[in-house]
């Protein structure tokens, strides 16, 4: 026999801690049916039973406000899961228990975790277990998921539950004279087929207290005499009972919950000045929080650029004279390990193959095209997953959402919430996590406006160009900086102006909402869970993005090998210098005529890095700031490249991390062809504007 | 009539940091953001604690669990101060 059992919870109260600790690693991440909310399912065996767990989205009630809300509830009630766990937490135990006792109030197989024991057990909360049990009528287990603890008595209670031999009851609270409006609607329910599968009287509150989800399905069965109907009662019973209904439901369930917890929690010892009371004072400070939490950004993003390329530190180690150690030190980053391991792949592949007397050009194919494709893959990898680190250690760590408030009137300007400022951020680092990342905000238009802005951020890869460019051009150090910080000052402004112009031509004159954030209590991130988060969400991404990055470096390849005649030795003889040739009446009007620099815009499409690697590759000159400074670039020129490079189009995977989050060819062609125009018209401008002065 | 006239009653935006309020009306506009509060246990009749009112959003506190509330939400909040916090 297998059992179902599903886990719900408000957000942060450990769910997904518990599912892994539960399934390890047997365990699946996908999306719920049509939507980019994440699902994820896992298996474990308990005496022999199989036990399928499946991770709710996280949400305070079962509502239908957000799209996470109507996933959980649609579960619960159409797939009739064996068991339903809803994990509370032990130190906010008020808030969690209000979407226990609506899950308590639809569902009577129901066990309640009762988390973070660990966490509660340090501030002195002690919870009486028997008879938090007695009053939800629903069996109850403390838990430390993080610690492992109580997670063996809880599967045995799952399967106790599952078996029949513990049987909760529904919740019943008293709602004020509500039930006499819910009554004559659940009368009428009966003769609409869209709400069969709730139970009438809850779906009857539910209408009463309004549920948009509800009313749409009504509205499209055509059901409109009951729509009628629940339009009056709602009248009626806010005016006999003097408060609107959502008002008399929620203060009747938090009623409840307050005599609950006041009858169940003990509190003992002295209460410590807090952590979260104290941390709170400076990372919401008005103006220390702004230079802490930018300090904070700062430092990671110098950590993940310098174990994924090992710049900046390999310069400073340079300047110091220490060169032996700053070669050292880019040879065991992981960008420079891995592009060993893959020269080495295919260095012995083509010898086997050769070996074989395989004919030369599908050694070549095999041992350039697919390997450099595969290696173009991976090379993505590492940013990302050290972006992903990031994101969930500032997630974990409860900063996050300090972030977000923190930001918010200064996102606001630009159009978005304070949410959205970290996945911009990160972007800095890697477009890619700064795209799926925006998955967390809460609106479509916010979505698509976020995803479509971060792009312009430059990233790490295009950092990289930038320095090359700025060192190869400019010896003055002062000058270098000036470069840089005026594209990602360019950067920054086209940011601010996009977003302004979209929000006016696109989304019809969308405003960012008014927040309302939950901040949670600090904590110390859990290595496992920063893991996790982490190796999921590349995993994920590679496995949805990985042959599109593949196939595209493979035909980007065989461009560059492959010209009229054939195979080609010679890069200038290939198609891709053809399309180059072609392509530059259009670089010529950014001032950029040589056919070398056409050629290079063509291979960044994959990969930013590709940039440089195919400016060596066609002069000759194996190091990348000489083969650069043999292009004898003016400034303007210069200038006009780097802004150009900077904004014409994300790399590819990038565009398949924005499809995966939009799902919509044709958002994707606007993505690439606003970007094109963007960068085309502002290197056009830049060229010509500097070349007056110089 | 305007709340903000209210006799003792002020709105969470100018409730000052430290204070415990009482809720008395939450006038929210959008069903949304209205329901989302009083899940959250902004109610009438709930107890907060205003931890900080200096960023934009005003930050309270209730019952160990911390919540930001935007400004423009903030101001159609109307509490009454209980009194305040002691360290
Ligand atoms: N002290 C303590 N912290 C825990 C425990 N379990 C989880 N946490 C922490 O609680 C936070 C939230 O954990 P998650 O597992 O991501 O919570 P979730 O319920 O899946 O959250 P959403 O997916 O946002 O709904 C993390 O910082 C965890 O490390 C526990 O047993 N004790
Ligand atoms: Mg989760």
């Amino acid at each position: 026999m297998e059992v179902v059992a599903a886990l719900a919870g408000a957000p942060n109260v450990g769910k997904s801690t518990l599912f892994n600790m539960l399934v390890g690693e047997r365990r699946h991440v996908g999306n719920w049916p049509g939507k980019t909310v994440e699902k994820y399912e896992g298996e474990l065996e308990h005496h022999g039973v199989k036990i399928r767990i499946v991770d709710l989205p996280g949400t305070y009630s079962l509502g239908a406000i957000s799209e996470e809300e109507v996933i959980a509830r649609e579960y619960i009630v159409r797939e009739k899961p064996d068991v339903v766990v809803v994990v509370v937490s032990a130190i906010e135990l008020e808030r969690t228990l209000y979407l226990a006792v609506q899950v308590l109030e639809l569902y009577d197989r129901v066990v309640v975790a009762v988390n973070k024991m660990d966490a509660a057990r340090k501030r002195g909360i002690h919870i009486n277990e028997s008879k938090l049990s007695k009053l939800l009528g629903a069996p109850v287990v403390p838990i430390s998921a993080i610690n492992k603890e109580g997670l063996h008595r809880l599967v045995e209670t799952v399967l106790d539950v599952a078996q029949g031999k513990i049987h909760a009851s529904k919740l019943r609270l008293d709602y004020d004279g509500l039930p006499y409006y819910a009554r004559s609607l659940e009368r009428m329910l009966v003769g609409c087929s869209s709400l069969k599968g709730y139970p009438p009287e809850w779906a009857a509150m539910r209408l009463l207290e309004g549920d948009p989800a509800m009313e749409r399905a009504l509205r499209e069965e055509g059901c409109t005499a009951l729509l009628d109907a629940l339009e009056e009662a709602r009248r009626r019973a806010e005016k006999e009972l003097g408060a609107p209904p959502e008002l008399i439901a929620v203060s009747a369930r938090y009623e409840f919950i307050e005599k609950v917890v006041s009858s169940v929690v003990e509190k003992s010892g002295v209460a410590k000045p807090e952590f979260t009371e104290s941390l709170d004072h400076v990372l919401l400070h008005p103006t220390l929080g702004p230079i802490v939490s930018a300090l904070i950004i700062f430092t990671m993003l110098l950590v993940i650029f310098t174990i994924n390329t090992g710049f900046p530190l390999n310069i400073l180690l340079d300047a110091a004279g220490l060169h032996g150690l700053a070669s050292l030190l880019e040879e065991s980053s992981l960008a420079g390990l891995l592009g060993a391991a893959f020269q080495a792949i295919s260095d012995a592949i083509a010898a086997w193959l050769a070996s074989l007397g395989t004919p030369s050009f599908i050694v070549e194919l095999v041992a350039d095209g697919v390997v450099t494709g595969v290696g173009s893959v991976l090379s993505f990898l590492p940013l990302i997953f050290l972006v992903f680190i990031a994101f969930s250690v500032l997630e974990d760590s409860g900063i996050m959402a300090r972030f977000a408030v923190l930001g918010h009137g200064f996102a606001e300007k630009i159009g978005l919430t304070g949410k959205a400022l970290l996945p911009m951020l990160l972007g800095l680092g890697c477009n890619v996590p700064a795209v799926l990342g925006t998955r967390i905000l809460e609106s479509d238009e916010e979505k698509l406006l976020a995803s479509l802005l971060a792009p312009l951020i430059p990233c790490q890869a295009r950092l990289v160009v930038i320095l090359v460019f700025a060192s190869a051009f400019f010896s003055n150090p002062v000058l270098q900086a000036l470069l840089v910080a005026s594209i990602y000052l360019y950067a920054g402004l086209l940011v601010v102006v996009l977003s302004l112009v979209f929000r006016r031509l696109l989304l019809g004159g969308y405003q960012p909402p008014e927040i309302i954030i939950e901040l949670p209590p600090y904590h110390k991130p859990s290595l496992r869970v920063v893991w996790w988060y982490a190796w999921d969400h590349t995993v994920h991404f590679l496995k949805k993005a990985g042959t599109l990055i593949l196939v595209l470096s493979i035909i980007v390849w065989l461009l560059t090998a492959y010209g009229p005649a054939g195979p080609v030795a010679n890069v200038e003889e290939s198609y891709a210098a053809l399309l180059g040739h072609l392509l530059t009446p259009v670089t010529a009007a950014m001032g950029l005529p040589d056919w070398r620099i056409a050629l290079a815009f063509e291979a960044g499409f994959v990969a930013k890095e590709g940039l440089v690697e195919t400016i060596v590759l066609v002069t000759g000159i194996g190091d990348p700031v000489s083969a650069v400074r043999s292009l004898g670039l003016t400034v303007p020129q210069v200038v006009s490249f780097l802004i150009a490079m900077s904004t014409y189009t994300p790399c590819v995977a990038t565009l398949a991390a924005f499809y995966e989050e939009n799902r919509r060819l044709r958002y994707v062609a606007f993505l690439v062809g606003y970007e094109l125009a963007v960068a085309f018209f502002s290197a056009v401008l830049a060229y010509h504007v500097l070349s007056i002065f110089f | 009539m305007p709340e903000e006239y209210m006799e003792g009653l002020v709105t969470l935006s100018s409730a000052p940091p430290g204070s415990i309020v009482r809720v008395v009306r939450v006038d929210v506009r959008g069903r949304g953001p209205y329901r989302r509060l009083l899940e959250l246990g902004v109610y009438p009749g709930a107890t907060l604690r205003v931890v900080s009112n200096s960023l934009g959003p005003v930050i309270v506190e209730k019952n160990g669990a911390r919540l930001a509330i935007g400004r423009r939400h903030a101001s159609r909040i109307l509490v009454e101060v209980l009194g305040y916090w002691a360290k």
